[in-house]
């Protein structure tokens, strides 16, 4: 990944230049300021969130990975900008 | 006294319909009690990117809290005026005989999963069902600082994810 990467023993998220970015210091930070319900409602979000990263993918996953297998309709709802800007950030992943 | 006026308040007709006092005055406390913590939530998630820190440590450093340090002072001051008013609610809740710390604990959950529901309702399409039915109780609802977000939650977590 080009953003960062995470280190299992630390339990922390780093950027690419070594600085934590996020993990279990900041959790705790927040646990501590704001309590466990926020923590929960945080927790909620995100798994909305990738709900919604996911579908996104899935959505496109024929057109784009599966040589083209889409209907004309889709196909021309497909090529929208959005979309378009979201599979080429996909592509630049390394799976 | 304010046990006394406790002590004195009955179950009053109105024509036909009994009124319980007490109720209305922790619908009240919890109405006052929500507005509160919402206006605090929304106002200090509010990320600008210009934040210092309030002990003056370098968060850069190995071992500091990274990127989320520089917003140190700004949770330290929510803590302070949450843990003000948390306080205030215990304190009182012997004297009212009402229970403060379960009306705080219900409050702040509504006003976190009010605040979920709305950007779930903007990531998902998923049916808006917050449990804000109730005609007495407050909608925490605010302007939009910015086009991405609804909420203070969605704010907070653009800034961790950026």
């Amino acid at each position: 990944m080009d953003r960062g990467f995470y280190l299992d023993h630390m339990s922390t998220w780093y950027s690419q230049d070594g600085k934590q970015v996020f993990g279990l210091r900041y959790i705790n930070f927040l646990h501590e300021h704001l309590g466990t319900i926020f923590l929960q409602g945080l927790d909620k979000l995100i798994v909305y969130n990738i709900v919604a990263s996911l579908r996104r993918l899935f959505s496109n996953y024929g057109h784009f990975y599966n040589n083209g297998m889409a209907t004309f309709e889709s196909k021309k709802k497909i090529e929208k900008k959005d979309v378009m800007q979201f599979v080429n950030d996909i592509r630049k992943l390394d799976f | 006294m304010f046990t006394e006026g406790m002590l004195v308040l009955d179950k009053v007709l109105m024509g036909v319909t009994e009124i319980e006092p007490k109720e209305i005055l922790i619908d009240g406390l919890r109405k006052e009690l929500c507005k509160k913590m919402a206006t605090m939530l929304h106002n200090e998630f509010i990320f600008s990117g210009k934040e210092q820190t309030s002990s003056g440590i370098d968060h850069s450093k190995q071992g500091a809290m990274g990127e989320f340090g520089v917003y140190e002072a700004k949770f330290l001051k929510l803590k302070a005026n949450f843990v003000g008013l948390k306080r205030s609610i215990e304190y009182i809740q012997d004297f009212l005989n009402v229970q403060g710390e379960k009306i705080w604990r219900e409050e702040l959950s509504r006003i976190i999963d009010y605040a979920v529901e709305r950007e779930a309702t903007k990531l998902v399409n998923k049916k808006f069902n917050a449990n804000f039915d109730d005609e007495n109780s407050y909608r925490p609802e605010f302007d939009p600082v910015d086009a991405q977000d609804l909420t203070f939650m969605g704010r907070l977590l653009r800034n961790i994810l950026s």
